[in-house]
């Protein structure tokens, strides 16, 4: 059996109990490496730094640019091709689900989740084809 | 020979005196006499006339002596006397001639005597008028009689025709000869033969009758007729006239068939039938007629006081006016509506109508007419009128536009509300088409709703541009009212929706309801806006509290984890219930409008003591300091919303600063009042973190947070709670900030 390897996981939220919420759930360090950006600026900050596997993004944002805008942007760089995207959201409504497809999200996830779940998604998503 | 006084001439003499004298004595007794006494030679020439004759024709005696007869009368008498004359003595009516020419008649008694003649003559031109004027009479009854139309009749005291003139024949048909003799009762019918036995009768003491009875007549037809009879005693007869009144029954017979006809008209019709007779005041009133005013037949009297004395006093002067106008000619029906009274009491409208009859000169001699109740109707015109006042008044009132529309697809009416929605007048607008009226609301209108509007186009009729509204030339700025759409708001828009009802009524055919929904619309945004942000908003504190609980449930954690795990959802869950309780306060607010305020006038200091007393943080020191200065300050304010508010901010006070840093609180007056009341405001100034002018602008928002950057616990609702409850108290807020220095709160109240 091949050993999986560590994923690295982002998280965009300005919420820092949602953050903690994320984080704890990709807690198993044998598996993944978590980051943590308050806000888009600090996102990019970020991206510079490293290239994550997956980013879980708030899509309500401060700073001017939402998650849907940010998620467009990341899809279209080509260093950022292997990264997955999945919009984390309190708003659950058609328009939203299918601006999250226009953008080009992997996933729309709506809060309240539930970390199982949310640990099981991003691992099929970045499950080997 | 002859002496004179010889015996002889003595006796001559005395002869001659005594024959002067006895021939004296006769002139004298001739001229006494009236009669004319003559002496005629045989000539025919008057010898001899007394002074009768001068008296009778007023010819001198001396002139008509020796005179021939035939000069003193016609030629005709002359030639009479001449051959009467050879008879020899006669009597006999002659004409002689008067002085003036004029004849007179006298009866002439004449003897021959000798050669001559001697008579008298009787001046019987009197007698003779007499019998010309009684023989004229004569013919002129005679006249009468036989060509009088009724029938004059003798009868004796068996009943038997003595006279008939030739009328009988004209109107029995049988001839006067063959009836005379026979018994009257022969020609009258049996069935009356007893009544006018008993009639005659009475005439024989003295009475004058007037009977009717049948003839009968020859062709077998019995004939109408009035007797008119008396006893003559002079003849011994019964004396009388019958009148022909055939035709005159049949008319009777007519005319009660037509009055039968009519009383039963009258008594079957719902109107009430008068008759008034002009010339003797009494008037008909149908059984009818006097029901209407509740009274029977008998009870009331048939003149005119009964109508007259009934008429309600501010009606009678019209009523007669019109009564009036229909005698007099003016108007060919009489018409006039009034009340009467009732035997109840109670008034009675009615309608009474009539017409008069004239006579061969103009003159009305009758009028009658009818009356019809039209109480009913009065009332139910009273209703109406009072509905339609009643439908104008809830039409005025409607703050929504109401349009009527008639069959000919004009504008009929429109509304007050309407027309404040376009702020044009009325009198522009009705008479215009339907399809004009269209056309003007579309020019003055944007064909695309705004953004402000958007979700709602279905509901939108007419999205009215206040710019359009403004520049069209009816435009009355008067007339115009916001309504509903809040120009600070949504400055350019005004939207109307529009329903359209369908009458079967004959003048409105549509009508045309206007609903303002600028702020409907509004509203909704707003409500769902809010809605989804407050959704959205609680689901942040559930996402903690359900993702940390199921991953305390699923995973193998650490005493200390989990114990962080259970703080952390139960600071959500706190989080949680506040959001809830300030959405719960501020929907209440907003909904009720501060109507469930309990607005008591009392003084402000002990209000903002108590607060800043029950306001505890546990576990921090910090004290808040009060300032309350000496005045005595009084307000009107709902004192349990006002310590919400004082403990809102000093909440956000204690939040938003480090640990030790003081706050203050205290009361300050406006120096420079630019209104007419005074106020006082409570100031809350903390030395904390502060805000940027960006982040002040967004303060009153709702959810809205300054940037978290040191993990303070909020719902972002507080000082929207607090603006609220200001806003209803008619006060204002004043926020100074510096970041990093701290924060100044004013909440200005209105001094009572």
């Amino acid at each position: 059996m091949k050993t999986p390897t560590l994923l690295r996981i982002l998280i965009v939220d300005d919420n820092r109990i949602i953050r903690h919420l994320l984080r704890l759930t990709f807690s198993d360090q044998q598996r993944f490496l978590v980051h943590e950006a308050d806000s888009s600026q600090q996102l990019l900050v970020r991206l510079e730094q490293f290239t994550p596997d997956v980013i879980i993004l708030d899509v309500m944002l401060p700073g001017g640019r939402d998650g849907f805008d940010l998620c467009r942007d990341i899809k279209s760089r080509t260093d950022l091709s292997h990264c997955k995207v999945i919009l984390l959201s309190a708003r659950s409504q058609q328009e939203d689900l299918a601006m999250g497809e226009q953008a080009g999200a992997d996933l729309y996830i709506t809060k309240p989740f539930s970390p199982e779940k949310l640990i099981h998604a991003v691992e099929s998503l970045l499950k080997p084809i | 020979m002859n002496e004179p006084n010889s015996p002889n001439r003595l006796a001559q003499l005395r002869l001659v005196e005594a024959l002067s004298s006895s021939e004296h004595r006769y002139r004298q007794l001739l001229d006494s006499l009236s009669e004319v006494v003559f002496c005629l030679d045989a000539t025919d020439r008057f010898t001899l006339l007394n002074r009768a004759w001068q008296d009778h024709s007023g010819l001198p005696i001396d002139t008509c002596l020796g005179k021939e007869l035939r000069q003193l009368m016609p030629e005709t008498e002359y030639q009479r006397w001449q051959s009467l004359h050879q008879a020899g003595d006669f009597c006999a009516e002659f004409q002689f001639y008067a002085a003036d020419r004029s004849l007179t008649w006298f009866e002439v008694t004449f003897n021959p005597f000798e050669v001559g003649g001697y008579g008298t003559m009787l001046n019987i031109q009197d007698r003779k008028q007499s019998k010309l004027a009684l023989e004229y009479s004569e013919l002129k009854f005679q006249n009468i009689v036989e060509n009088i139309a009724e029938i004059l009749f003798q009868i004796d005291r068996n009943l038997k025709l003595q006279f008939l003139n030739p009328a009988w024949q004209a109107i029995s048909g049988f001839t006067v000869a063959e009836s005379l003799g026979s018994s009257i009762l022969d020609y009258i019918a049996p069935q009356q033969h007893a009544a006018i036995l008993d009639t005659l009768m009475a005439t024989l003491a003295g009475k004058t009758v007037q009977l009717e009875l049948q003839l009968s007549c020859k062709d077998g037809s019995l004939r109408w007729v009035a007797m008119n009879a008396q006893y003559v005693k002079f003849n011994q007869t019964i004396t009388g006239a019958l009148m022909d009144i055939h035709q005159l029954k049949q008319v009777e017979q007519t005319l009660k068939l037509s009055e039968e006809r009519f009383k039963l008209l009258a008594a079957s019709t719902t109107d009430g039938i008068w008759d008034w007779d002009l010339d003797t005041d009494r008037v008909f009133y149908s059984p009818r007629w006097k029901d209407m005013l509740g009274y029977q037949d008998h009870e009331l009297e048939n003149c005119l006081s009964t109508w007259h004395t009934r008429v309600h006093p501010d009606d009678i002067q019209p009523a007669m006016d019109q009564v009036m106008a229909c005698l007099e000619g003016h108007k060919p029906i009489y018409e006039n509506v009034h009340r009467m009274l009732h035997r109840d009491g109670h008034w009675v409208w009615i309608l009474d109508r009539g017409i008069a009859l004239r006579n061969a000169q103009g003159v009305p001699y009758l009028m009658i007419g009818s009356h019809a109740d039209i109480s009913l109707l009065k009332s139910t015109e009273a209703a109406l009128q009072s509905r339609e006042q009643i439908l104008d008044a809830i039409i005025n009132i409607c703050p929504d536009g109401i349009v009527s529309i008639s069959q000919d697809n004009l504008i009929q009416s429109v509304n007050p509300a309407f027309c404040a929605m376009l702020g044009i007048n009325a009198e522009h607008l009705t008479g215009m088409s339907e399809f004009e009226l269209e056309r003007l609301l579309e020019a003055l209108s944007n064909h695309q709703p705004p953004k402000a509007l958007a979700g709602h186009e279905d509901q939108i009729k007419f999205c009215l541009d206040l710019a359009k509204l403004r520049s069209h030339p009816l435009f009355n700025a008067t007339t115009y009212s916001h309504g509903l759409a809040r120009e600070n708001k949504s400055p350019k828009i005004k939207a109307i929706s529009r329903t359209v009802r369908q009458l079967k009524k004959d003048r409105i055919a549509k009508v045309w309801y206007f609903r303002d929904i600028s702020i409907e619309t509004e509203v909704d945004q707003m409500k769902s806006h809010f809605l989804s942000t407050a959704a959205h908003e609680l689901r942040t504190p559930m996402a903690s509290i359900y993702g940390f609980s199921e991953l305390f449930l699923l995973r193998q954690l650490d005493s200390e984890t989990q114990y962080e795990i259970i703080d952390t959802i139960h600071q959500q869950s706190k989080c949680l219930v506040e959001m809830l309780n300030q959405l719960l306060d501020l929907a209440r607010i907003e909904s009720r409008m501060g109507l469930d305020f309990c607005f008591e006038r009392q003084a402000l200091l002990p209000l903002v003591s108590r607060t800043i007393n029950d306001l505890l943080i546990p576990g921090d020191s910090r004290q808040v300091s009060f300032n309350p200065g000496d005045k005595e300050f009084m307000v009107e304010v709902d004192g349990e919303k006002i310590k919400q508010v004082i403990s809102n901010v000093l909440v956000n006070a204690y939040k938003y600063s480090p640990q030790d840093s003081p706050i203050e609180v205290s009361l300050v007056e406006n120096p420079a009042a630019h209104c007419d009341t005074q106020e006082i405001g409570i100031r809350i100034v903390d030395q904390g973190y502060g805000m940027s002018q960006e982040e002040l602008a967004h303060i009153f928002e709702r959810f809205w947070r300054a940037a978290d950057r040191r993990n303070i616990p909020g719902t972002g609702l507080g000082m929207s709670l607090v603006k609220e409850i200001i806003d209803v108290h008619q006060g204002r807020i004043e926020i100074k900030s510096q970041l990093d220095q701290g924060t100044s709160v004013t909440l200005w109240l209105k001094q009572k």
